[in-house]
């Protein structure tokens, strides 16, 4: 197969158009994948079934409605929450679940509120369902909750996505999960899972910041020449 | 809640309780719970969850546990009472996140699909990552460059306008060609609504959102929400919203339990 894709380190990009919509003219790096995975992609298409011909339908239509086309050029319009709406109106959803964490329950309340304002019958559920315990359940001593003697229940990903399944929702749209609890619920879903926020304590949710301010102090520690440090002091994992 | 009751679309969640017997307060672990409501899932569709504990299997549980490990690990800890320092205090942004649940459950192999816009802030990830001792398969949102007409986009609902050679994004050929690759953890970075259901439901390794596009506020989706009640925020509703300041003052009273 040779060597592996490496579509981030690419400065061709043939498969894109510029911004005047037309084809990049030049020649695909060795590694780029619509020459050595031509039958993987081949593949791909030919397992496309109606319902994902629909969906890839309405997000491009969604992403072609994100901007008002002024004579200077694009100008971005839709915020992530008006392209979740328009892409469930597209799809013709009558229900939608979110799939929130418990620390933005709050946020929940709010996009309730928003889609209940367009019409969407809605309904949440908290990451914590089911309310099982940590230590029991996964197998995590006493030190390495957070409150050691207290009563700590588990991030319950399927539980909580099962739950919005079962309630009939047709959307589950996730807010706020921490790192690997959405994918948990990505992987178990039965119903197409879009993503609205991700969870970032530090940057305020908005984790591209690292990337767009690398040279900034606090990040430096991702962008210096050592590895992170994993270390595991009292029951905790700490990186510096 | 009037706002609900008024469209005659009231369907109590999560949302509405007050109890929080799943989720004690930090400072209140150690007294005990509240007890749930009646509609709570964990009696209402106790059936439900019940079989969906079953789901975790080796795989899944070794990696709910590294996640769980990697939540914990995101806040101070007092290192006399060995519980967390309140109020918390945060320490890792999601980037290092990543790279740490990389680590505690170790996966080698990573899978990094990203919005072709983004390329530059994907290189720079590849890069880190590459730095942290991992394998990384990038693959981008335009690969194949299939025709956007090919699932029936008219000339008119193209991006550019009509008569550009627009090629269509594709989570479906971005998924298995990382399954092709056989990735431990799968990364998304700035995929649209809609793609990245597709890329959910076919990719099999574990797939973590990482960037989420926000074209308005750059990224920030959530602002989006926390911004509805400015007069630039308030195009997420329908209607402008007259009662902005109430609305929020009642979503506040209603967390501190009041």
């Amino acid at each position: 197969m040779g060597e592996k894709m490496q579509c981030s380190k690419c400065d061709v990009r043939v498969c894109t158009v510029d911004s005047s919509g037309m084809h990049i003219q030049g020649e695909a790096p060795s590694w780029c994948p619509m020459k050595t995975k031509a039958d993987v992609i081949k593949r791909a298409i030919a397992k496309c079934t109606d319902e994902d011909r629909k969906i890839a339908h309405a997000a491009a239509v969604v992403e072609s409605e994100a901007y008002i086309r002024e004579p200077w050029g694009l100008k971005p319009y839709a915020t992530r929450v008006l392209e979740i709406i328009n892409f469930a109106k597209k799809m013709g959803y009558k229900k939608i679940g979110i799939a929130c964490c418990f620390a933005s329950g709050w946020d929940a309340g709010i996009l309730t509120n928003i889609f209940l304002n367009r019409g969407f019958n809605v309904i949440a559920r908290f990451c914590k369902v089911y309310q099982v315990q940590n230590t029991k359940f996964l197998g995590l001593k006493e030190e390495e909750t957070l409150v050691p003697g207290g009563y700590q229940s588990m991030c319950n990903p399927i539980c909580q996505v099962d739950a919005l399944v079962d309630s009939g929702c047709e959307l589950v749209v996730t807010h706020g999960q921490c790192t690997g609890h959405d994918a948990l619920l990505g992987k178990f879903s039965q119903a197409p899972v879009t993503i609205l926020g991700v969870k970032d304590r530090v940057l305020a949710h908005n984790p591209i910041v690292v990337l767009t301010n690398p040279w900034n102090q606090y990040y430096r520690k991702l962008t210096r020449k050592e590895p992170l440090k994993l270390v595991y002091v009292h029951g905790h994992y700490r990186s510096y | 809640m009037s706002e609900r009751e008024e469209k005659g679309l009231l369907e109590v969640s999560c949302v509405d309780c007050k109890a929080w017997a799943c989720f004690p307060d930090v400072s209140t672990a150690k007294k005990g719970r509240r007890e749930p409501p009646s509609y709570c899932p964990s009696n209402a569709q106790k059936e439900v969850c019940e079989q969906a504990l079953t789901k975790y299997t080796d795989k899944t549980i070794e990696f709910a546990r590294s996640a769980a490990l990697i939540e914990n690990a995101c806040y101070a800890i007092d290192p006399n009472t060995g519980s967390a320092v309140l109020p918390m205090i945060t320490m890792h942004p999601r980037a290092e996140e990543i790279i740490m649940l990389g680590k505690v459950g170790t996966y080698k192999k990573l899978g990094l699909a990203f919005c072709v816009e983004l390329q530059k802030e994907a290189e720079l990830y590849t890069n880190i990552l590459e730095n942290n001792g991992f394998e990384v398969v990038s693959v981008c949102c335009k690969t194949g460059a299939i025709p956007k007409k090919e699932i029936g986009i008219t000339e008119e609902e193209k991006l550019y306008g009509p008569h550009s050679e627009e090629t269509m994004c594709s989570g479906l050929i971005m998924a298995e060609l990382l399954n092709s690759e056989n990735t431990d953890m799968n990364i998304l970075m700035g995929l649209c609504v809609g793609q990245d259901a597709l890329f959910f439901k076919y990719a099999e390794a574990f797939t973590i959102p990482f960037v989420i596009i926000d074209r308005v506020y750059g990224g920030a989706t959530m602002e989006g929400i926390y911004q509805v009640f400015n007069s630039w925020g308030n195009r997420n509703y329908t209607e402008q919203i007259t009662n902005g300041f109430e609305l929020m003052r009642s979503a506040w009273l209603k967390r501190e339990g009041a």
